[in-house]
């Protein structure tokens, strides 16, 4: 059993009935890219989470978001050390593999930031001095949707840098039955063990680096970033950024199902995630989900052009 | 929610204002360069305006209506057209000058139904009258209309261009000559641009005419090429469809001299009876033919241009003339041209306005047509002795010099001919009558269908080449070689096209009553003589009252030589193998025919499938995995599986696994193959699948289908219009 597998299967014992978001939460992961999971509350959005972090052996710093959370609070303070006279560099909570931000959306604008700059650059700087977040660096932050009170909208430059957005939805009966019987007297959380180490991780991600993405692919992901752009049904397109998360994150699944090649199915089962959250619609238009899978379904696969040799 | 209706729809709808006023610039380019290949079968020139004139308001209308995003733009333009065709054609209905009534509706409808006739009748170049002009501009007008709502949607743009070429086919069909290659070049450089117009947006591949495009554009190519040549029995069919046949030749006399095609109908149908008081049957003349272009024979068309030789005029004392009494009543004829004896000097009875013309002494009518009427002729009956006739010397004026003007190259076998046939003779009736003796004598033969059996039909001078050496044909043959002839030795002749005698049906008080049929269609030649007139002579042998002039020149005379008598009479009385003819060769034309229509049409039906099949050979044969997975999509839209262009090969292949009976595990190796193909780095192997896995799933997967799936996938193999969509999609040439 490789590790990719290994690590879906071991937060499948903790997540019911979510095949599609555990594989998407995994394939941000080795992409290199930040998840976003936004729901209502109690579906498994922290667990989710927290189960991928438990899964992979390496730091993990959970930020619960609130109003009153500083941006300091996220990215370190420089504190003056009496005993040895000078200014020491305290570490955020960003400063770690997996951060977790929970309900990200609940802290103020200038926080959101702070966690937002140091997601994009991959590193802090604080008092001038640059100091750089591990590798793997991976933010999975929940939020509740944002017309629920006492939460402050992302924008949408911050939205942009979320690799995919996912929704856990409700679970189905089955999964809901099961749930209640397992969890009914411990929270299987806690049995949850590092299934990879913090190396095999590295080393996945190198695979998925590595994975060949053909012309063909390349001008397929291109023409949808494009046909959203020319959308009428969006009053704002994808940006260029969405493109380079839809390719990376597209080779990244191609590695976690064993190709060391990009299918254009890779594509079609990551736009609705990779895409929707960028995209603005127009007034009384369909939603963003909506367009992109109508997008999908019309965009023509191209064919490649590879002839035998 | 408009917004997102109009988003959903806009593949179908047009690309926007911009594309309709470059599509109707394009198009009436196109049209007008068309209209010019129409000047074969129309004269004069005004016409081209007037119908480029209704085009282009046409489509202005168009243009402007989808500029503003209109949705109703073909009524409005069939409306404005008929405001436009009532304003050029019936001003003088109008009220206010400018609303149309119904008297201008009524105006139009008359008009067209004389075009109708002129259209039976006429031979091409037709005089531009203005019933023909509004025929042409009507049409053209409602093309434009029609290939508006073509061009309205992408897959349908393709067919503009069979519009296009039905447009482009139409003047050769009528009149038989090939057009000019610009002709076709242009308004096909043309289309092109028009498909091209339509698909730089989509294709990236800048090739916008794939292969269904490319196979419209050659079978185009092909039937302007091909189609002309086949001519004389494929326009008999041809332009019977959409009228019915018998409105074409059954009741109409097509004076064009295309008489055999009027001879080898199949139905036999009584166009008049008549009761006379001539001593013979006469035959009933109803169009002179005077000049001869070398191709065709055309009546006289300007009746000013006068020549007063006809009947009584300019009779010598001594020629012996009566007035005689025919009563004609018409059955099943409809034309504009009345059946008469030669010379009519009266007509009484008819209904309707009806002048006489006075070169040829025929009668026709502007308005009307023969439809019920019953008349009297009263004819002359000359009876010249032969001594009378031997004597008459004619000197040729301008009058006379049209008939005997003759091409200026024609086949030395014609005079050759002509010399050695009236060789001996010291007069014009001797080298007439000696003409008529070697075409009625035994060397030749009537045969309808010879001619055409071996493709010397028509009337040209080279036909008449090839008709002197076969020595078979009808009477088109025979009245044209021997006015050809008599010109060639100076003597005025021309062409008499009417019916032959016919037979007696019935006796009533006293008189016998004659009934001609469609089969007595006939052509023959009548010769000038000064002081007598113009005299028929019948060169076709076994058709027609017998002897060699009986009628206004009295054959049954004594002093004819009888050497030239017998050589009429075997032949001439033989009416039972003369009605034998005529029926032999119906039936064998008309099962050829037949076959030729058939076979076309069957052509017509298999051609979509043996382009498949062919398609489908090549790209199994072909070593590209690319190219069998074309295959394999393609024979699924044939079966009717749904196929798209964004489907990925997983997903297709997904969807074709849940077909029943399809071999998934072939499918499955071959979907490998494909995915490594297309999407694996260059040089990693392409898949364990071959050829094999191919067959056995499409064989698989044709098992699994029904028998009316697999028909329908032979016969119309969806996939070829499916390719026809100008898809965004790389081709193997692109990247």
């Amino acid at each position: 059993m490789d590790s990719t597998h290994k690590v879906l299967a071991n937060i499948e014992t903790v997540v019911d009935g979510k095949p599609e978001a555990i594989e998407t939460a995994l394939v941000v992961l080795l992409a290199e890219g930040h998840l976003l999971i936004e729901d209502v509350p109690g579906v498994g959005k922290t667990v989710l989470a927290r189960a991928l972090a438990r899964s992979v052996s390496c730091s993990v710093r959970r930020i619960q978001f609130t109003p009153d959370l500083l941006p300091s609070d996220i990215t370190g303070v420089s504190a003056y050390n009496q005993q040895a006279a000078e200014f020491e560099f305290k570490p955020g909570a960003v400063f770690a593999n997996i951060v977790i931000g929970d309900e990200i959306n609940r802290a103020s604008p200038k926080t959101q930031s702070a966690l937002l700059e140091a997601m994009e650059e991959r590193q802090v700087t604080v008092d001038g001095t640059t100091y750089a977040l591990g590798s793997p660096f991976t933010v999975i932050a929940t939020q509740n949707p944002y017309e629920m009170e006492g939460t402050y909208a992302l924008p949408e430059a911050q939205r942009d840098r979320f690799m995919a957005r996912i929704s856990m939805g409700y679970p189905d009966t089955a999964a809901e039955l099961a749930m209640v019987r397992e969890r009914d007297a411990d929270n299987p959380l806690d049995r949850l063990d590092a299934v990879v180490s913090i190396e095999d991780v590295r080393s996945m991600i190198a695979a998925a680096r590595a994975v060949y993405i053909a012309p063909a692919v390349e001008q397929y992901c291109v023409d949808l970033i494009s046909a959203t752009r020319a959308d009428t049904a969006l009053r704002l397109g994808a940006s260029p950024r969405a493109t380079l998360h839809l390719v990376r994150a597209a080779k990244a699944r191609a590695a976690v199902h064993g190709r060391d090649y990009v299918l254009p199915d890779d594509v079609d089962a990551l736009a609705p995630v990779v895409l929707p959250h960028r995209l603005i619609p127009m007034r009384g238009a369909d939603t963003p989900e909506q367009t992109v899978r109508r997008i999908l379904a019309e965009t023509p696969v191209p064919a490649g052009a590879v002839e035998p040799s | 929610m408009l917004r997102a209706e109009s988003s959903t729809l806009r593949s179908v709808r047009d690309a926007g204002p911009a594309a309709a006023w470059l599509d109707h610039a394009l198009l009436a380019t196109a049209l007008g360069v068309l209209l010019a290949g129409f000047s074969t079968v129309i004269g004069g020139a005004d016409w081209w305006f007037t119908t480029f004139l209704v085009c282009a308001l046409v489509g202005l209308t168009c243009a402007v209506l989808r500029a503003v995003g209109f949705r109703w733009v073909a009524p409005v333009a069939i409306l404005v057209e008929f405001l436009a065709l009532t304003w050029i054609f019936v001003p003088s209905t109008l009220y206010g000058g400018l609303l149309p009534t119904w008297s201008s509706v009524t105006g139009l409808t008359s008009l067209l139904d004389h075009a109708q006739t002129i259209i039976i009748e006429e031979l091409p170049p037709v005089a531009q009258a203005k019933s023909v002009v509004l025929v042409l501009a009507g049409s053209f007008g409602l093309i434009v209309v029609f290939a508006d709502v073509l061009l309205r949607r992408r897959r349908a743009a393709v067919l503009v261009g069979i519009l296009l070429l039905a447009v482009y086919a139409t003047p050769p069909l009528i009149s038989g000559e090939t057009p000019p290659f610009l002709l076709f070049a242009v308004p096909a450089g043309l289309w092109l641009v028009l498909l091209r117009s339509r698909t730089r947006e989509a294709s990236r591949t800048g090739w916008p005419v794939r292969i269904p495009a490319l196979l419209v554009a050659m079978a185009a190519l092909f039937t302007s090429l091909v189609l002309p040549p086949l001519l004389p029995d494929v326009t008999a069919v041809a332009s019977g469809w959409g009228k019915g046949a018998p409105d074409v030749f059954g009741r109409g006399i097509n004076p064009m001299l295309q008489l055999g095609q009027n001879l080898r109908r199949n139905s036999t149908r009584v166009a008049a009876q008549y009761t006379t008081n001539l001593p013979q049957a006469p035959y009933l003349k109803v169009a002179t033919l005077r000049d001869f272009t070398g191709k065709t024979w055309r009546p006289i068309e300007n009746t000013t241009d006068n020549d007063l030789f006809e009947g009584r005029v300019g009779l010598a004392d001594g020629v012996k003339t009566s007035d005689k009494k025919t009563t004609i009543r018409i059955r099943d004829l409809r034309s504009s041209l009345l059946p008469v004896p030669y010379p009519t000097q009266d007509v009484s009875g008819l209904k309707g306005e009806w002048h006489a013309q006075r070169a040829g002494m025929t009668w026709r009518s502007p308005t009307d047509d023969t439809r019920g009427q019953r008349y009297t002729a009263t004819s002359t009956l000359i009876e010249p002795t032969a001594a009378q006739m031997r004597q008459a010397t004619t000197f040729i004026g301008p009058r006379l010099a049209p008939y005997v003007a003759l091409p200026d190259k024609i086949p030395s076998i014609i005079t050759r001919t002509a010399q050695a046939v009236t060789d001996g003779a010291t007069n014009d009736f001797d080298r007439v009558m000696a003409l008529q003796s070697y075409l009625r004598g035994g060397q030749f033969t009537y045969s309808e269908t010879a001619p055409v059996a071996e493709d010397y039909d028509g009337n040209g001078l080279d036909v008449l080449a090839v008709f002197l050496q076969k020595r078979s044909g009808y009477c088109v043959h025979f009245s044209s070689a021997m006015a050809v002839m008599a010109r060639s030795l100076g003597i005025p002749a021309r062409i008499a096209v009417g019916y032959a005698p016919g037979r007696v049906v019935s006796l009533t008080r006293g008189q016998n009553l004659y009934a001609v049929t469609n089969d007595d269609l006939h052509a023959w030649t009548e010769i000038y003589f000064s002081g007598i007139g113009w005299t028929r002579f019948d060169p076709t042998p076994g058709v027609g009252s017998a002897a060699s002039f009986d009628e206004p020149g009295s054959a049954s005379q004594t002093p004819l030589p009888p050497t030239q008598a017998n050589g009429g009479d075997p032949q001439g009385r033989q009416d039972d193998r003369v009605d034998a003819a005529p029926n032999a060769s119906q039936d064998q034309t008309a099962p050829r025919s037949a076959i030729v229509v058939g076979a076309g049409i069957l052509l017509v039906i298999l051609a979509p499938g043996a382009v498949r099949l062919l398609l489908r050979r090549y790209r199994l044969r072909s070593r590209s995995p690319d190219l069998w997975w074309r295959e394999l999509e393609a024979s699924a839209a044939d079966l009717g599986v749904e196929t798209s262009l964004a489907d990925t090969p997983r997903g297709f292949a997904g969807r074709l696994s849940s077909r029943p009976g399809v071999d998934t595990d072939a499918l499955h190796r071959l979907l490998d193959t494909i995915e490594t193909t297309r999407f694996a780095r260059p040089g990693s192997g392409s898949g364990a699948s071959g050829s094999s896995d191919v067959q056995a799933v499409l064989q698989s997967l044709a098992d699994g289908s029904t028998r009316r799936a697999r028909l329908r996938a032979a016969l119309l193999p969806r996939s070829l219009a499916r390719a026809t969509r100008p898809a965004p999609r790389v081709e193997p040439l692109g990247i």
